[in-house]
C-alpha cells in the first residue's frame, strides 16, 4: 500500500512537470507576446521591446523555463559577483538585496551618470550613499556595472549609455522614464523553491493573489458539496428502492437533464427567475474586500447552479448501485431469514451501494473544476477560476504556470484519495 | 470482361448495401420508437437538424445585418425572438448557429467544410483514439504500455485546462475549437477501443485471419473494428452532446468562435452583460438552444442505449 502511494506521488510530480513544460511550450509557440496583451494593440515596437526586456522576456525560451523552476538569482549573484538575499518588509512586500562584503545590504539606482547606493541598515530605514568605484572598465574604454535595482531585478547599466525606457505602471499607464539599463534578469526563487513569481500582467505576486483566489474558489466547491452529497445520496438511494416506479422514471431523467445542461446556461436561467424576474437574490458576486461567507445571499446562486449540475450525476450513479445492490443473493437471503425492510435497507444494502458513487465522486472532481471555472465566470466570483482565465488570455505565463500546478494538484490528488478511500470501503481490493 | 463483371457485381452490392442500409434504418427508427425518452430525444435533435439545415428558409434576416433602430428588444412580429445589442435578429442567429454547430466547418471567412464544428471534433478524436486504442490493444508490448501511460496522464489533467491554455494561447477559431474537443476527447476513445480490441483479439475469425497471413493492419481495420462498432456508435453519440457541451462553454469564455459569428456560447457572454439592464432575450435564447439541443442528444443516446440492452 505505501509503495503504492509512493508511486502514485511519484506519478503526480511526473504530471505536474509534463504540464508545465506543455504550457510553457503551447504558451511560447502560439502567436502574440503578453506585452500586446497588457498595453494594447496600439503599442510601439519600441515599447513592447522595453516591456519584454524589463521582464527578462527576451531571454531564450529554455532558459526561461529554467528560471521559472529552479529561480535566477543563482545567476544573478554570478552576474553581480555579490550574495542575494530576498527579505519580506513590515508591509508585507518582497525585496532583493545584495548581501555587501562588510555585511550590510544594498542596492543602486542611477542618477545621470552617477551610480547611487541605497544601504539598508538594521532597523530598515535606507541610507543613500554615492557608489561610484564600482563601475567597471570594458577594454574599449566603456564603463558598465551589474548590479540589483530597485524594482527586484538584476541590471547592467552602462555609463552615458542611459537608455530611456518605458515603464508601465498599473493604473497610470505610460512613463517614459531615464535610468533605464542594457538588460534586465528579473529575480525570481522558482517554483520548486515555493516562488511562483509575480504576475506580468498585475505586478503582484502570484502566490499572494493566487491564495485569495483559492480560498475562495474551495469555499464555493466546499458548500456546493456539502449540500449536494447528502441529498443526492438520499435521492439516489430512494429511487434504486422503487426502480421502475414514476418517482424513480422522474428522478433519474430529470438528474439526468440537469446534470448534462452547460453550467453557464443553467446559470443564466437562474439569474433571470430569481435576480430578474422574482428579484430575490443578486445575480452576481462583488465582494471587493469582503470574504465570500461576510455575503452569503451573494453565494446562494453560484452553490445552486453547481448542485444542481452534480446532484442529477450522483443521484443517477448511487441509483444504479442501489439497484444492483438490491438484486444481489445477500439482500434476498436476509430478507428470507425474516428482516425487517428497513433493518435490510440500512444495516445490508446502503453501504455496500455507497462504496461505488463515494469513489466515482472523487474521481468527478476533475469535472467539477471546469464547472467552478464556468460559474465563477458566469457570477463574476473571484476566484481560482477566473485568475487562470484571465492569466491564459494575457499570456501572463507565471499566473498561469501557478494555478495550472494547482489544478492538476487538485485533480490528481483527489483521484489518488479515491484509490485509498476504495481499499477501506472494499477491503477485498489491494493494491500492490 | 472482367471491367463489367465487377461492375455488375459493385452495382449489385450497392443495391444491396442499399437495401440493407434502409433496412437498417427502419430497425433504428423502431428501437427510437419503443422507447419514450430515445422518441423525445429524437424530435429535439431533428428540429434542430433541420433549423440548421434549411436556416435561410426560417428567417428572412441575415445572422449579421443590424438593425440599429431596434437595439435590444423583446419578441415582436418583425423579430420573433427580439434582437441584440447590436438589432441583430436572435432568431436568424439561432439557427445559423445551429449550423456551425452541426452542418458546417468555418475553416475560415472563405473556406466552409461540410459537417458542423462538434461533428468534425467528434471525428477527429475517433480517427485518433481509435487508432491508438487498436495498435495498443492489438500489439500490446512496450508500446500499449506508452501509449496508455501517455493517456492516462493526459486524463488526469483537468479538461478545463487543457481547453483554457489550448485555446486561449492558439486564438479562437472554429479549427482550434475542434482541435481542443479532439484532443481532450482522444483519451476516452482509444481506452474503450483498447478493451474491445483485446476482448475481440481473441475470437476465432481473428485467428483464422492471422493464420491466414494477413497483415496486422488489415486485422485490425478488417477484422477487429468493424465488430467494436456498436458500442463506439453509442459513444460517439453521447460525445456528440458533450462536444456540444464544449463548444457552448469555450464560446461563453470567451474562446469560441471569434465575433460576428452566431457563436452559441459566446451569445449567451455578450448577452449576459444586458440582463441586468433588462433585457434577458440575448441571453436567454442560446442558452435555452444549447441546453434543449444537449438534452435531446442524450435522451436518444440514454433511450437507445436502454432499448438496445433491453434485447441482448
Amino acid at each position: 500500500m505505501l509503495v503504492f502511494i509512493l508511486r502514485r506521488i511519484l506519478l503526480l510530480f511526473l504530471t505536474m512537470l509534463l504540464v508545465s513544460v506543455a504550457v510553457f511550450l503551447i504558451t511560447e509557440a502560439s502567436p502574440g507576446n503578453v506585452a500586446r496583451n497588457v498595453l494594447g494593440s496600439f503599442v510601439t515596437p519600441e515599447q513592447e521591446a522595453s516591456f519584454l526586456n524589463q521582464l527578462g522576456l527576451d531571454e531564450p525560451a529554455p532558459v526561461r523555463y529554467v528560471h521559472w523552476l529552479l529561480g535566477s538569482d543563482w545567476r544573478g549573484r554570478h552576474l553581480v559577483g555579490l550574495p542575494l538575499q530576498r527579505l519580506t518588509t513590515k508591509q508585507g512586500f518582497v525585496e532583493w538585496w545584495a548581501r555587501r562584503a562588510d555585511g550590510n545590504l544594498v542596492r543602486w539606482k542611477l542618477d545621470g551618470d552617477n551610480l547611487v547606493a541605497e544601504v539598508r541598515r538594521p532597523d530598515g530605514s535606507v541610507e543613500e550613499v554615492a557608489d561610484n568605484g564600482r563601475w567597471k572598465k570594458r577594454s574599449d574604454g566603456s564603463f558598465y556595472f551589474w548590479g540589483v535595482d530597485t524594482h527586484n531585478r538584476v541590471v547592467l547599466w552602462e555609463k552615458g549609455k542611459q537608455k530611456k525606457a518605458w515603464v508601465f505602471v498599473v493604473g497610470s499607464g505610460w512613463k517614459e522614464v531615464s535610468g533605464g539599463a542594457v538588460d534586465y534578469l528579473p529575480l525570481i526563487k522558482g517554483f520548486l523553491r515555493g516562488d511562483p513569481g509575480v504576475s506580468l500582467r498585475t505586478g503582484r505576486p502570484v502566490a499572494k493573489s493566487l491564495f485569495v483566489r483559492l480560498r475562495n474558489s474551495l469555499v464555493l466547491a466546499g458548500i456546493a458539496f456539502t449540500v449536494v452529497m447528502p441529498l443526492a445520496l438520499a435521492l439516489g438511494i430512494v429511487a434504486g428502492l422503487r426502480e421502475g416506479s414514476v418517482l424513480d422514471r422522474s428522478l433519474s431523467v430529470g438528474g439526468m437533464v440537469f446534470s448534462v445542461i452547460p453550467e453557464f446556461a443553467m446559470g443564466i436561467f437562474l439569474i433571470l427567475i430569481f435576480a430578474l424576474w422574482l428579484g430575490w437574490l443578486p445575480g452576481a458576486t462583488v465582494f471587493g474586500e469582503q470574504a465570500p461567507w461576510q455575503r452569503p445571499d451573494m453565494l446562494v446562486l453560484p452553490v445552486l447552479t453547481l448542485t444542481l449540475i452534480e446532484l442529477g450525476y450522483v443521484l443517477r450513479i448511487t441509483r444504479a448501485s442501489m439497484v444492483e445492490v438490491m438484486r444481489s443473493p445477500y439482500i434476498r437471503t436476509a430478507f428470507i431469514k425474516g428482516l425487517s425492510y428497513r433493518r435490510v435497507v440500512f444495516k445490508h444494502a446502503v453501504r455496500n451501494a455507497l462504496i461505488a458513487p463515494i469513489t466515482v465522486i472523487m474521481l468527478h472532481v476533475n469535472w467539477l473544476l471546469g464547472g467552478i471555472v464556468v460559474v465563477e465566470v458566469v457570477f463574476g466570483y473571484p476566484g481560482l477560476g477566473k485568475y487562470l482565465l484571465n492569466s491564459a488570455l494575457y499570456k501572463d505565463i507565471n499566473a498561469l504556470e501557478a494555478g495550472a500546478m494547482i489544478m492538476v494538484v487538485v485533480a490528481v490528488g483527489t483521484q489518488l484519495i479515491a484509490d485509498i478511500l476504495y481499499t477501506f470501503l472494499n477491503p477485498r481490493i489491494r493494491y500492490r | 470482361m472482367a471491367p463489367t463483371a465487377e461492375q455488375a457485381s459493385q452495382t449489385q452490392s450497392g443495391s444491396r448495401s442499399g437495401l440493407l442500409f434502409f433496412r437498417g434504418l427502419r430497425q433504428v427508427f423502431s428501437l427510437i420508437f419503443s422507447s419514450r425518452t430515445a422518441t423525445v430525444g429524437f424530435f429535439i435533435v431533428a428540429f434542430w437538424v433541420l433549423a440548421a439545415l434549411f436556416a435561410p428558409l426560417w428567417t428572412p434576416y441575415s445572422p449579421t445585418y443590424q438593425d440599429w433602430k431596434a437595439p435590444n428588444q423583446g419578441p415582436s412580429a418583425a423579430h420573433p425572438l427580439g434582437t441584440d445589442e447590436l438589432g441583430r435578429d436572435l432568431w436568424a442567429r439561432l439557427v445559423y448557429g445551429a449550423r456551425i454547430v452541426l452542418v458546417v466547418l468555418p475553416v475560415s471567412q472563405q473556406v466552409w467544410l461540410p459537417g458542423g464544428t462538434a461533428l468534425w471534433g467528434v471525428a477527429a478524436s475517433l480517427v485518433i483514439g481509435a487508432f491508438l486504442g487498436l495498435v495498443s490493444g492489438y500489439k500490446g508490448g512496450w508500446m500499449d504500455e506508452v501509449v496508455m501511460r501517455l493517456l492516462d496522464a493526459m486524463m488526469a489533467v483537468p479538461v478545463i485546462l487543457l481547453y483554457l491554455i489550448f485555446v486561449a494561447a492558439m486564438g479562437a477559431s472554429a479549427v482550434n475549437v475542434v482541435l481542443a474537443i479532439a484532443i481532450v476527447g482522444t483519451p476516452g476513445i482509444a481506452r474503450l477501443v483498447r478493451g474491445l480490441t483485446l476482448d475481440i483479439r481473441t475470437r476465432d475469425y481473428v485467428r483464422a485471419a492471422e493464420t491466414r497471413g494477413e497483415s496486422p493492419w488489415y486485422v485490425m481495420f478488417v477484422e477487429i473494428l468493424p465488430n467494436a462498432k456498436g458500442p463506439i456508435i453509442i459513444d460517439a453519440m453521447l460525445r456528440v452532446g458533450y462536444a456540444i457541451f464544449a463548444m457552448g462553454t469555450l464560446g461563453f469564455l470567451g474562446l469560441g468562435l471569434p465575433p460576428p459569428s452566431p457563436d452559441w456560447g459566446s451569445m449567451v457572454a455578450k448577452g449576459r452583460e444586458f440582463i441586468l439592464a433588462g433585457s434577458p432575450w440575448a441571453a436567454l435564447w442560446p442558452s435555452l438552444s444549447i441546453a434543449s439541443l444537449v438534452v435531446g442528444l442524450n435522451l436518444l443516446a440514454d433511450g437507445l442505449r436502454e432499448e438496445t440492452m433491453r434485447y441482448q
